[in-house]
Parts: structure tokens; C-alpha cells; sequence
């Protein structure tokens, strides 16, 4: 596990109008995170989780503060420097999965090199090695539909895998899967962080998952704290 | 990457890529058909009409007159008495129509010199009246004792024929406007420069017929002989032509004695936009004149032929502009539901890495090829339909006013009636003025409709359902560009 610095985030704050409330979603965040980490986050609905997962993955700027990935300071980057940090730095797995329903699983995978402008037999042998590294490679050619729950997510994390990023992020990855299938996938982020060294940070409910993780943030009312 | 989820999109959402492209491809070959519909009944309605007016003819100018101005009419002079004091007569007048005015060379000159004027064609109407017979006394008695049985005075006693040719004088050395120009020569030839001031003359073929003339035949005009160098019918679906015999101008002003005058003007402007402009131009100049317009033309136009006319050029605006509304409306909210149904893909590939001209493409193409399978399916209803009417050939019928006729009299006696005229003999006797020919007809024909494929509409069609694709596309591009992935991810959440 390495100890430079992956995330830097200095008095982080991001606050939005609903129902013409000002709702302070994080408040004066400061936390390191080192290349390597397995960090998990874990609150209650609605406390910023999910907010402060955005600032990560570039998705959304701070109203305040600062936060910087690998060097870019994400708050000053326009939308299209943004776009293309997340195409090479960042992969994401989502709860629901996210996958394309019209796409086959590789084709899947293949969304995610697209923006590097990969060519076609590359692409394809990557995704391939991506999925074959999540053991799908033999429903390679099948739609989503035709997935179990914990197929998808496993097609999700190959996607995300594919780039080589620099880190996951990923949002309740198993809030959707049963107890086998959710330590299944857990097993695999986990081995992704131990095995190859990728910084994972996911949203989670499970505190038993927080158990695996190298740092566990809490985050309630929009201010984060370490355990 | 591009053509791969294209493919798929369209593939895997069969029924709504289905939808919009039938709904574009219905109104596109509803349009294809209503456009060559229309096409086709224009092209009925100048058949009809340019066998009256003649094909490059957009204008025509004519004036009308009283009957018994310019001192014309119907009136013979006296014959040679009988023993039994009746009249003999055998008398032949070459006069200009009885309601026909005429213009002079300035006119002509000034009409030649409008602005918008491409080309003008002056003719000299005439009807040559003979008279054949004999006029008991009695009938030439205006206090003769009124016949019981008609209520006619006198005219009763006669026995006499009354032949009248129509003829028109018209220039020799051009015949692509005027009253030539819709006709096709059935036998001979047409005429030439040389002929302008040559005894020959064309002849129509049905009253050729009727007179048992043929080229090379002899006629004689106001005792002139002309031979008939070749026969004419129109080129309309009506074979009759507008006269019975054509002659060279120079030779019907002087056989007439109407030196420099001509009763008709056909003008084609130089360009179908400006027919209007022309027009009103010359009712300026010439405010006595009647001048007429192919569109003048067609609003005498009856039967079938008129309202579907009427019918299709009302269709070919309005149900092109509402179909069309109504296929880019549902092809816009289609493509608009199908971006808010797929925010969340699309809010993924965004937080993946695609720039959003990456997704604007996407979208506009799976928007343009849904419309050009819109398109195709446009193009196979359109042709379909009108192979259809076409097999089905509606027939149509048309009924329009056209110069009158007056074939030539039957044995004399009371109560004579011209075939399509009014022939009304003046009280008082046969040695007056007569009046009343008939000035028109109503001529009725039917044809069966055909419409053709125009390459043009076909193109314009097709355009139209790119347009709709483009249009549709551009809008569910301009919503999924305005998508953030932040907000799109957190809608699912």
C-alpha cells in the first residue's frame, strides 16, 4: 500500500436550495485519502454520503473548498477537463448496476474505453481480460437481462476495471444483492484493492464491509469524521 | 462503438423505432401521393385547357363588343326576285365574330412591349357566313300575318342553307404560342415562314371530315382559293381545334378588310411567376380588353375534373402541412420520451467519461436513421399509392366554356335552331341584322386520371423525413447535452 496522497480535500463545503431551503450537504470536510486505501463510508440517509461521493468522482463541484485527485484540483477543471478525468482516472459502480440494457456484457465493458478512443480489437481484448478478471468471460455475449444481480454488478465492475483507474468508487455495491452474492462481490473489491493496488472507496449500509476496510469515514449532517 | 449501440438501440427498441418510422413514412407518402395527385390533375386540366388556349399560352386578350357595333352583323343584301316575288341568294360575308372587338398595331405593339411579355401571338378571328337559297315574298314581309303554329311572323315560306366556317387568321412563322401550339398535324404539314403570304391553309381535321376535305383540297375563302397543306386536332383530349380553317394573317386582315387589326392575343410571359404581374399590366393598358389567365381559364372549368382539383389543391397544402405536424410531432416526443426514459444510461455513460458531443451524436443518429427508414417506407407507400390510383384510373369528367360553333343550316323553315348557338331571326323578316349566335359552349370530355413520379418530389420527400429526423433528434440531443450526471444518477438513486 502506497502512502502518497490520492485525494486531498481542504474545508470542502456543498450546499443546495430545496423547496427554497438551503440544505448544507458537507460542511468544511478536510480528509487525505493514500493510493491503496480500501475506505468505506457509512451514515445515515441523507447525511452526504452520496454528495460527497460526487465530489469525488468529479460529477459535481463544491460550493467551497478544495479537492484534488492525482494532482487536478477538480473545483477549477471545466466540464469537459472534468469529463475526461473521469474517463481515465475514475471508474464507477453503482447500486443499481447501471448497465446499457441494449449492450452485451463486453460490449458493456467496451463503454467505458471509449472515450480514450481505444480501437475496436483492443477494446475488445481489454474488455475481455476485464471480464474474464471478474469471471464472466463466458456470458460475454449476453444482455443484461439475461444476467443474475450479481452477474451485473460484476459486468459494472469490469467496466470500471478496464480503464485501469485510479480509484473506484462505488455506491452501495451491494445494496441490491443478496448475503452470498454481496460477500462475492466484496471478495472481489477487495482483492482488487489488495491484489492490484487500486484505491477503492465505496458508500455502504454494511457495516460488515466497513469491517474490511483500511478507514472508515462516518459522515452525519454534512460533516465527515474518521473511525 | 457508434454504429454497435446504434444498432442495438434501434434493434432492441423495435416498436418505438417501428412507430416513428411509419409515422413519418405514412405522412411522407401521403404527401408523395397528394403532391403527384396534384400534379396529375394539373397536368388533366392543361390537356383540357390547352387544346382552347394553346400550351405555351399563359395569357390571352380579347374584347368584347356589343352585336350591332362597328355597324357587324348578321345581314346579306338583296337577291334576285323570283316570278312569285321571293329572293334568290347566294351571297357569302367573311366578317369578324359578331362579339368580337379588335385591336389595332399600336395595341399589339405596346401588349408586345409589356414588361414580363417572353412572346406574343396575334390572330384574326373570322366567320365565313354563306347563304344559299330562296326567301318566299311573304317572308320578307314584316305585316305578313303571324303563323298560327310558330308565332313567327312570316318566315315560313323558304328554303335555303346557311353555312358558316369559323376561320383564324395566325402567324405563319410561329406556332409555339397561340392557338397552333395545341395541336398536333394529323396529315401534311404545318406552316412554314414562306406561307404568310400564300393561299395555303391548315384545316381541322373533324370538319375536314365532315366536308370530306382532304390535303391537298381546295377552300374557298371570301372567293379566294386556299389549299389545305395539312389537317390539325388538338392536342387536347377533345379533338376539335378552336377554328375550322387557318389561314395566314395577311391574307384574313385583307380578305376581310380588316387591314393591321387582329381580334386575339395570345402572350406567354417569361416566367410563370410573373403571369399575375403581366396581366394586371395589361388590363391597365388595355381596360376594354378581357384578358385571361390558364388559372382564368380553369375557374370555367366543371364537373369531376374542377373539384378535384378544387379537392387536391386544397389536400396537397393543408394535409401535407398537418400530416407532417403531426409525424415530426411524434417523432420529437418519442425521441424526447426515449432520452427521459434513458437518463440513466445516459447519465452513466456521461459519468464514465463520454463527452457530451459524443451522446449528442448518438442521439442524432439513431434520430436520422429512424427517419430514413422512415423514408423508405415513405417512398414504398408513396409509389405503391400511386400505382394504385393509377390502376384504378378514376375517371374524370371537365365541362368548360369554349367558343361557339355554328355548323351550317338544314333545309329552311320555321323554328331553325342552330346545334349550339341562339340563333333568334329578328321579327320583321330574314333581311335584317340579325343577332344571337351562340357565344359559347359548354364542352364536355372526360379522361382518365393518371399521376406520374416526380424524381423531384421523391428527393423532397425523402428530405422531409431527414428533416423530421433531424428535427426530433436535435431536440432529445439538446435534453440529453443539458443532462448532468450528477442529477441524472441521483433521479434512479
Amino acid at each position: 500500500m502506497s502512502n502518497t496522497v490520492l485525494y486531498s480535500i481542504k474545508d470542502l463545503s456543498k450546499s443546495y436550495s430545496q423547496n427554497n431551503k438551503k440544505v448544507n450537504a458537507l460542511r468544511n470536510v478536510t480528509l487525505e485519502i493514500n493510493h491503496g486505501e480500501l475506505v468505506s463510508i457509512q451514515g445515515p440517509t441523507g447525511g452526504g454520503k452520496s454528495t460527497l461521493l460526487q465530489m469525488l468522482g468529479g460529477l459535481d463541484k463544491p460550493s467551497s473548498g478544495s479537492i484534488s485527485l492525482a494532482g487536478d484540483q477538480l473545483e477549477t477543471l471545466s466540464e469537459v477537463k472534468l469529463t475526461d478525468v473521469r474517463a481515465r482516472k475514475i471508474g464507477f459502480i453503482f447500486q443499481n448496476y447501471n448497465l446499457i440494457p441494449t449492450l452485451t456484457a463486453l460490449e458493456n465493458v467496451q463503454t467505458a474505453l471509449v472515450p480514450q478512443g481505444v480501437n475496436k480489437a483492443n477494446s475488445e481484448k481489454r474488455a475481455m481480460a476485464a471480464l474474464e478478471s471478474v469471471s464472466l468471460a463466458d456470458r460475454a455475449t449476453h444482455l443484461p437481462a439475461e444476467l443474475s444481480g450479481g452477474q451485473q454488478q460484476r459486468v459494472a465492475i469490469a467496466r470500471a476495471l478496464v480503464k485501469n483507474p485510479e480509484v473506484i468508487l462505488a455506491d452501495e455495491p451491494t445494496g441490491n444483492l443478496d448475503e452470498e452474492t454481496r460477500d462475492q462481490i466484496i471478495d472481489l473489491l477487495v482483492d482488487l484493492n489488495r491484489n492490484q493496488g487500486i484505491t477503492v472507496i465505496l458508500v455502504t449500509h454494511d457495516s460488515s464491509v466497513a469491517k474490511r476496510a483500511s478507514k472508515n469515514l462516518h459522515i452525519g449532517n454534512g460533516v465527515v469524521t474518521t473511525r | 462503438m457508434f454504429l454497435t449501440y446504434l444498432r442495438r438501440e434501434l434493434s432492441q427498441r423495435k416498436r418505438q423505432t417501428l412507430l416513428v418510422a411509419v409515422a413519418l413514412g405514412t405522412s411522407i407518402g401521403l404527401i408523395i401521393v397528394v403532391n403527384a395527385a396534384s400534379g396529375g390533375i394539373g397536368d388533366a386540366q392543361k390537356t383540357v385547357l390547352s387544346g382552347l388556349y394553346g400550351i405555351g399560352t399563359d395569357i390571352s386578350v380579347t374584347k368584347n363588343v356589343q352585336p350591332n357595333q362597328d355597324g357587324r352583323g348578321f345581314a346579306f343584301g338583296p337577291g334576285n326576285t323570283d316570278a312569285a316575288g321571293g329572293s334568290t341568294l347566294s351571297q357569302t360575308r367573311l366578317t369578324v365574330p359578331i362579339f368580337s372587338g379588335t385591336f389595332d398595331q399600336q395595341t399589339l405593339a405596346q401588349i408586345s412591349h409589356t414588361k414580363g411579355v417572353a412572346k406574343t401571338a396575334a390572330t384574326l378571328k373570322l366567320n365565313q357566313i354563306t347563304f344559299k337559297g330562296n326567301i318566299a315574298a311573304a317572308a320578307q314581309d314584316p305585316t305578313a300575318p303571324r303563323d298560327p303554329n310558330s308565332q313567327r311572323r312570316g318566315f315560313g315560306g323558304g328554303n335555303f342553307n346557311i353555312d358558316m366556317t369559323s376561320i383564324e387568321g395566325v402567324d405563319t412563322s410561329d406556332s409555339k404560342v397561340g392557338p397552333l401550339s395545341g395541336v398536333n398535324i394529323d396529315k401534311g404539314r404545318n406552316f412554314q415562314a414562306s406561307d404568310a403570304n400564300s393561299t395555303n391553309a391548315l384545316i381541322d381535321s373533324t370538319y375536314a371530315l365532315a366536308q370530306k376535305i382532304v390535303v391537298g383540297g381546295v377552300l374557298s375563302v371570301n372567293g379566294t382559293d386556299f389549299t389545305v397543306v395539312g389537317t390539325v386536332s388538338s392536342a387536347s383530349a377533345t379533338p376539335e381545334t378552336s377554328s375550322n380553317l387557318y389561314i395566314p394573317l395577311a391574307q384574313a386582315q385583307s380578305l376581310s378588310s380588316n387591314p393591321g387589326v387582329v381580334t386575339n392575343i395570345y402572350i406567354a410571359a417569361d416566367s410563370s411567376s410573373n403571369t399575375a404581374a403581366v396581366q394586371k399590366a395589361i388590363e391597365t393598358l388595355v381596360p376594354d380588353a378581357t384578358v385571361s389567365s390558364q388559372a382564368d381559364l380553369a375557374k370555367n372549368l366543371s364537373g369531376s375534373l374542377s373539384s378535384a382539383s378544387s379537392l387536391v389543391n386544397a389536400l396537397s397544402k393543408w394535409l401535407s402541412i398537418i400530416v407532417l405536424l403531426v409525424a415530426f410531432l411524434i417523432a420529437i416526443l418519442f425521441t424526447s420520451s426515449g432520452v427521459t426514459r434513458r437518463i440513466r444510461e445516459l447519465g452513466t455513460l456521461k459519468a464514465i467519461g463520454w463527452k457530451t458531443n459524443r451522446i449528442v451524436r448518438q442521439i442524432m443518429g439513431e434520430s436520422l436513421v429512424t427517419s430514413f427508414f422512415g423514408a423508405i417506407i415513405g417512398l414504398v407507400l408513396g409509389i405503391a399509392g400511386i400505382f394504385i390510383v393509377n390502376a384504378v384510373a378514376p375517371t374524370l369528367s371537365a365541362s368548360v366554356a369554349r367558343p361557339g360553333r355554328f355548323g351550317g343550316g338544314g333545309p329552311g323553315g320555321a323554328g331553325f335552331q342552330p346545334p349550339d348557338g341562339g340563333f333568334q331571326p329578328p321579327a320583321g323578316g330574314f333581311g335584317g341584322r340579325g343577332t344571337g349566335f351562340g357565344r359559347a359552349a359548354a364542352n364536355a370530355t372526360t379522361l382518365k386520371l393518371h399521376i406520374g413520379m416526380n424524381l423531384s418530389t421523391l428527393v423532397l420527400a425523402v428530405a422531409i423525413a431527414i428533416l423530421g429526423g433531424l428535427i426530433a433528434g436535435s431536440y432529445g440531443s439538446w435534453k440529453a447535452s443539458r443532462l448532468s450526471p450528477a442529477v441524472a444518477l441521483r433521479s434512479v438513486a
